[in-house]
């Protein structure tokens, strides 16, 4: 009797233990951290915790010290996108697909700036996030899959791809600030879309939102999104008319015209699949159209796939530079009357930036642009001075050899803004061309450099993926200093600290990410501050 | 199911299966004696006698001696053999397996439940036995690691408790005793992950005041016989009770090294503390 009491009292004790082991953690510590990525904005670094559903945003302190405040965003984070200035950070989120309880969440789209976040909730998730430059709206649409920027779902879930969901920021008292909208469909679906600046149309100023499918370009009034009942888009079906083939649009770019008048905008867009370049002036609608403008449309052979496009202004007048690499030629359409005026180039350039007021004795009337190219063929960049079009176009180029094809062009931000860092094609560095005096001096670096500009142009900022150097190039003397780091570099920021002095933060993004602080202007590594377990902390 | 919870009911078997085994011998004559009150009066003027050779000793199970009176013809065959020490009163020294459910969010990078399991380690000693009760004090040591990850990265902890166990007890009969024990002490937590952006396993040590309270009881398994009969027994000891450690913020930092470029800081983590109750199985031996 007495063993069978012990085995008893044994018995209820195992079952105690049994009970009392149990008990989970937070889920989050049983998850990696994945698709870490860091966005630099004016004042700090917000590094993304897709799988502990936060931000981590980092501010440097006077001292270099790295001040850390964690932020919830919503699940699967599908596209982050920084606003132009700076200031505020957009993440949008699928939520929990599917979600299969109240505690799931819905998509959302988190809004972060200094001090503050503001939470949206969407009716439906979308992957496709662009933000308005002038900072009032965000467009949110389905991306094509492998859209640069945007993640896949977590899971498959039916999805809309003609619906647009527009937020505004600045929504009027009473208006919703997320306004969905589905856009008719000939079979397209939405590939970019664009905001435009104010342009002065028949029935006023307005500011439009372009969306464009793969085969047509639709129209959105902004400044009517709220109206009731709501004025309806206005789509363009792009066909040469020839044949029953789509064209596929592929960029576009807008002027405003004169601004005496309110019917000459224009929005010339590019074909990937043809030959033409398409132009639609907005002009007066039909009485009786909900809409208070619509478009003409008109075609331009430009003699092969446009690669890029810019109004600029010649001594001709306005027109429509196209730039077509498949025949080395810009071509120059006059938008009145679509006649073309082909220019011979020296090199296949694909990509055109205007650099009109960066360079002095510019009177105004006639822009100068920088042809580029992504092509290692390409030898280097020619300034095109757009005020000797007509006459001699011959003479409009300058070539500025550089040995190498040029990958990407970076606009250094003012007061610098008469230079751009050239990063060449073969990865053997880069260059720091001088619009004024139109020169191009290379630094040479050992690996593929990337390369991070100050918010205020004074510095440039050249490592090495995954090295543990990084260096320092003052724009104003091109001098470099390298400056080492203990870890592994692949991210850099430079940043407005807490004493309004310039910081730069190099992160280490692998692990649980590292981050190492120092004095933008340190003559070496010694007043830095490495903090180790970035995305340890903060948790529940 | 957990490995020590395995661990623990293997544990428990075993002890259990000894206990049972032991039971099913041929019992000891004569059967078990009054705990406290002696069945028969020593006779004062019959002095102890060492048993001879070859005679069965007495074997009672008594917290108590029983002293046979010697007779004609067979005098030596109730004598006790051993000098007789104060009864209930002795070492003791103890080995357990400990589990303590702490649930505490600082804990969670370091292990995936709540509980942490310990091995014991005790040393005590009767300073005062009077009757049934008695009161002991010792030193004991815990402790216990656990190892899991922490968002992709390996981390550990190994926790430490140093306690200094002032233990009542009360003597139930030969074979039973419960006891309530406080033990103050402190507490040693040592924490580490090894991320890939760290040069360094991060790590942190986290020294604290720990106090233990608890109750249990010893159950005899072997070496039964008279509680003054100064012999080593073996005792199993199932003790339930709460832990407490106070609470610290540990901020995990790369190893010192030599050639640091400027300075380094670690990543500051949530308030851990170990508190929550806890269940021991262990055995003893005294003497």
């Amino acid at each position: 009797m007495k063993n069978r009491a012990k085995i008893g009292l044994f018995s209820a004790l195992l079952c105690t233990l049994a009970l009392t082991a149990c008990g989970d953690r937070e889920e989050v510590w049983a998850e990696a951290p994945r698709g870490v990525q860091a966005f630099g904005l004016r004042d700090r670094v917000v590094v993304l915790d897709d799988s502990a559903k936060r931000v981590v945003s980092l501010v440097a302190a006077a001292d270099q010290k790295l001040e850390r405040t964690s932020v919830r965003v919503g699940a699967n984070v599908a596209s982050v996108v920084p606003s132009k200035d700076l200031e505020k950070l957009f993440v949008l989120s699928y939520g929990d697909l599917p979600r299969r309880s109240a505690e799931d969440e819905r998509p959302s789209l988190t809004v972060l700036q200094t001090g503050a976040e503001r939470r949206i909730d969407l009716s439906s998730a979308h992957g496709g996030l662009v933000a308005d430059p002038a900072g009032r709206y965000l467009a949110i649409f389905a991306a094509a899959p492998g859209t640069l920027g945007t993640r896949p779902p977590p899971s498959s879930f039916v999805e809309n791809p003609n619906e647009i969901v527009i937020v505004d920021l600045e929504a009027p008292p009473g208006k919703e600030a997320v306004v969905p909208r589905s856009i008719r469909s000939f079979g397209g679906k939405p590939r970019a879309v664009t905001f435009t600046p104010v342009v002065n149309l028949p029935g006023g100023a307005r500011r439009l939102l372009v969306i464009e499918t793969d085969q047509d370009v639709t129209l959105l009034d902004l400044d009517h999104v709220h109206d009731t009942p709501e004025r309806p888009e206005i789509t363009v079906r792009l066909g040469t008319g020839s044949t029953a083939k789509p064209l596929a649009p592929a960029g576009i770019v807008i002027d405003d015209g004169e601004a005496s008048r309110s019917d000459d905008t224009r929005i010339a867009i590019r074909i990937s699949n043809d030959t033409n370049v398409v132009m639609l002036t907005l002009g007066p609608s039909a009485q009786g159209s909900p809409n208070d403008f619509f478009p003409t449309v008109n075609l331009s052979d430009v003699g092969g796939p446009a690669q890029d496009l810019a109004f600029v202004k010649t001594d001709g007048g306005l027109r429509l530079a196209a730039l077509v690499p498949s025949v080395r030629a810009a071509v120059l359409v006059e938008p009145s009357t679509g006649l073309t005026q082909k220019v011979d180039l020296p090199e296949a350039y694909s990509r055109l930036a205007l650099v009109t007021g960066a360079v002095p004795g510019t009177t105004g009337t006639a822009d100068v642009a920088l042809l580029y190219g992504a092509t290692t063929s390409t030898q280097g960049v020619s300034f095109w001075a757009l005020g000797k079009t007509a006459g001699q176009p011959y003479r409009s180029l300058e070539a500025v050899p550089l040995g190498t094809g040029v990958r990407s062009v970076l606009d250094v931000p003012a007061p610098r803004g008469d230079l751009k860092v050239l990063e060449s094609a073969n990865g053997n560095g880069f260059f720091v061309l001088d619009l004024a005096s139109r020169t191009a001096s290379p630094l040479v670096t050992t690996a593929r450099p990337k390369l991070s500009l100050s918010p205020g142009g004074e510095r440039l900022w050249a490592f090495p993926d995954g090295g543990n150097v990084i260096s320092r190039i003052d724009l104003s003397t091109l001098h470099p200093v390298t400056l080492p780091v203990d870890r592994q570099v692949e991210e850099v920021f430079d940043v407005t600290n807490r004493a309004g002095g310039s910081s730069v933060i190099a992160l280490d993004t692998r692990g649980t990410v590292s981050a190492t602080v120092l004095a933008a202007d340190a003559v070496d590594a010694i007043g830095g501050r490495t903090t180790f377990g970035l995305l340890l902390e903060g948790l529940p | 199911m957990k490995s020590y919870q395995v661990a623990s009911f293997a544990f428990v078997s075993v002890l259990l299966a000894s206990r049972v085994a032991l039971a099913q011998e041929p019992p000891a004559p004569p059967a078990e004696a009054p705990s406290s009150e002696p069945s028969l009066e020593p006779l004062p003027e019959a002095p102890l006698q060492p048993r001879p050779i070859g005679v069965p000793p007495l074997q009672l199970r008594s917290t108590t001696s029983v002293y046979a009176a010697p007779n004609a013809g067979a005098e030596s065959e109730d004598a006790p053999v051993y000098t007789p020490s104060k009864p209930n009163s002795y070492f003791r020294f103890g080995l357990g397996a400990r589990v303590t459910y702490a649930p505490n969010a600082g804990l969670d990078p370091f292990t995936e439940s709540d509980s942490i399991g310990q091995v014991s380690l005790e040393v005590s000693r009767t300073l005062l036995a009077r009757g049934k009760t008695s009161l002991a004090i010792g030193i004991g040591w815990d402790v216990g690691a656990k190892a899991t990850t922490a968002r992709g990265v390996d981390s550990d902890l190994t926790h430490h408790r140093v306690l200094v166990p002032i233990e009542g007890r009360y003597h139930f009969a030969s074979w039973l005793y419960g006891f309530g024990k406080v033990a103050p002490g402190a507490s040693l937590l040592a924490l580490a992950v090894k991320d890939a952006s760290a040069p360094t396993a991060l790590s942190d040590l986290r020294p604290g005041f720990a106090l233990d309270a608890s109750v249990g009881a010893s159950f005899l398994i072997i070496g039964h016989g008279p509680a003054d009969q100064k012999k080593a027994r073996l005792w199993a000891t199932p003790e339930f009770g709460y832990g407490w450690t106070t609470s610290a913020r540990p901020t995990l930092t790369t190893d010192a090294r030599e050639d640091v470029l400027g300075v380094e800081e670690g990543a500051s983590m949530n308030l851990v503390a170990v508190r929550g109750g806890f269940f021991r199985l262990g055995i003893g031996v005294t003497y």
